[in-house]
């Protein structure tokens, strides 16, 4: 029985757990196992919460036993971005050397959420140094060494920065684990990995006890084997928080039925796949092919703004406030990153009018943005033009410089929520994703639109040899 | 003063102040890449400074005054 648990969805397993036909002590065992052997062939694992998990695990059986089910997440064991506190002396090492010793006496908002959902945290997960925070040119620059993705020949990135939970997942090692962005950490891993990756609504998840890289741009979410998986883990870890004076009021509530029946509108953004690779493009000419079965597409444009400039000048100003400290200590040369990690001083001298500029502009960009979705159920797109990068390579990075990222910087900066999930395999074996972005708090159409795409394609049932 | 100027002096200057206040902790590979990063970033601040902005146009803002409640 337990090697058929592996890749089964969440969904799946909640099925299980509520009859009884599994454990939830037989489960967490399974990934603890599971995690303790294979974690480290991909660099995917900072800690196992072992001890934690098991009791958590013995409290859910005990529960269902009783006829308390919880719902979903009742049993189901998940892994953590370890950006994201947890108490009990387990550390939280922000992927970094300098910080593998610090621990936290409480756990973040997102881990009371599962707890009360009955989700089992049986690990930490690995990441990029501090996000990807100081900038990096190479995989390597995490603590943990370079993820790596469990597809192709196991010599490729796993994306950044949430890397650990993006092959965790990849691997069957864990049925969901949550990760966090700011401007690509969710959709890229997802990307590279062939999971289902969600960035919410900024303000939808408590970000209280997540390492701040920027404030007004960081988002936690959940990374899943489907579309349908991360509506159930949204729904847990969503919510009002009063620690968190960003989140929304607006609550949420997944509906998995939610516009089953009714053809969607999507838009294509214009010139998307120009600059991507063949196989990139090729798998994106076909998915946008399979969508034409439910759905009407056009092709879209944002109007002309600087949407990289702003997302990057408030990523930086914010990032540079929030680890000045860190700078002055001159801690920054214990990081795993190379030389190039030192481009970061310079964001101590953006002018604070800059900042403001930006945040003008951004004020702009968001009722834009607004004004375009509102016309589309979602915007599909790639997460990213290339497959994963060789992890002796240095990244192709997206997120660098003056680079070209519109749906990323747009989603990012306006606080969008965006999907991505697998749509085939391109260069060395590796796989690809398609996202689909909408308005904000429009979660349920991008899961829809998402979920019927998964109903017409198999790439979601399909998993990298293992074991 | 040209654009290119302006961009030059721009760089000097905040790499100057980003000399002074780290050129102890940092060697000059070092000091190089953090110049290369004020490159990068005076370069977004013209891209910036080219978006016409209206005089009401406002940051969001999540600052509201403090009272303690009782």
């Amino acid at each position: 029985m337990t090697a058929d648990l592996q890749f089964l969805s969440v969904r799946d397993l909640g099925g299980l757990l509520r009859t009884e036909q599994v454990s939830p002590v037989e489960l967490a065992e399974f990934f603890l196992n599971k995690l303790e052997s294979e974690g480290p062939r991909y660099n995917a694992l900072v800690a196992l919460t072992r001890e934690r998990a098991l009791k958590q695990a013995k409290q859910a059986e005990r529960e269902i036993a009783s006829g308390e089910y919880r719902g979903p997440l009742h049993g189901i064991p998940y892994g953590l971005k370890d950006l994201v506190a947890t108490a009990g002396g387990t550390p939280t090492t922000w992927g970094a050397v300098p910080f593998k010793g610090q621990t936290f006496d409480y756990d973040a908002t997102i881990v009371q959420k599962l707890d009360a959902a009955g989700a089992v945290l049986v690990a930490k997960l690995a990441m990029v140094e501090l996000a990807g925070g100081m900038g990096y040119l190479y995989p390597s620059a995490s603590a943990t060494g370079p993820a790596i993705t469990p597809w192709g020949n196991k010599d490729s990135w796993t994306g950044g920065s949430s890397s650990g939970s993006g092959a965790a997942v990849a691997a069957g090692l864990v049925p969901f684990a949550i990760g966090s962005e700011t401007w690509g950490s969710i959709l890229l891993p997802a990307h590279n990995c062939g999971i289902a990756g969600l960035r919410p609504t900024y303000g939808r998840v408590s970000r209280y006890g997540a390492m701040a890289l920027s404030w007004t741009l960081d988002k936690l979410g959940p990374m899943c084997l489907t579309a349908d998986d991360c509506g159930l883990v949204l729904e847990a870890i969503a919510g009002r928080d009063s620690n968190d004076p960003t989140t929304s009021d607006r609550p949420y509530s997944y509906d998995a039925e939610h516009a089953a029946s009714r053809r969607f509108k999507l838009g294509v953004l214009k010139g998307m796949v120009d600059a991507a690779e063949e196989e990139v493009k090729a798998n994106f000419q076909q998915s946008l092919k399979a969508l034409e079965q439910m759905a009407d597409i056009e092709e879209v444009e944002f109007p002309d703004m600087p949407y990289e400039p702003v997302t990057r000048t408030i990523l930086n100003a914010e990032s540079a406030s929030i680890f000045e400290d860190f700078f002055e200590s001159g801690e920054t040369v214990r990081l795993s990153g190379d030389v190039t990690k030192f481009s970061a001083y310079s964001r101590l001298a953006v002018p604070a009018t800059d900042y403001l500029r930006a945040l003008r502009i951004r004020t702009r960009i968001c009722r834009t943005a607004d004004v375009v979705l509102s016309r589309y159920d979602a915007i599909v797109g790639t997460p990213r033009n290339h497959v994963a990068t060789p992890i002796d390579q240095p990244i192709r990075a997206s997120i660098s410089g003056l680079s070209r990222d519109i749906l990323g910087a747009v989603g990012n900066v306006a606080g969008l929520p965006s999907v991505a999930v697998p749509n085939g395999f391109g260069a060395r074996g590796l796989p690809t994703g398609i996202q689909f972005m909408g308005r904000a708090y429009e979660e349920n159409s991008i899961l829809a639109a998402a979920r019927a795409y998964q109903s017409l394609t198999d790439w979601h049932t399909q998993h990298p040899p293992v074991g | 003063m040209n654009d290119d100027n302006a961009r030059n002096a721009e760089i000097e200057e905040r790499s100057a102040m980003l000399k002074r206040r780290f050129g102890n902790q940092l060697n000059a590979e070092q000091m190089d890449e953090v110049t290369k990063g004020v490159e990068a970033s005076v370069d977004i601040s013209l891209a910036l400074n080219k978006f016409q902005l209206d005089y009401s146009d406002e940051p969001p803002s999540l600052f509201q005054p403090y009272r303690k409640e009782g």
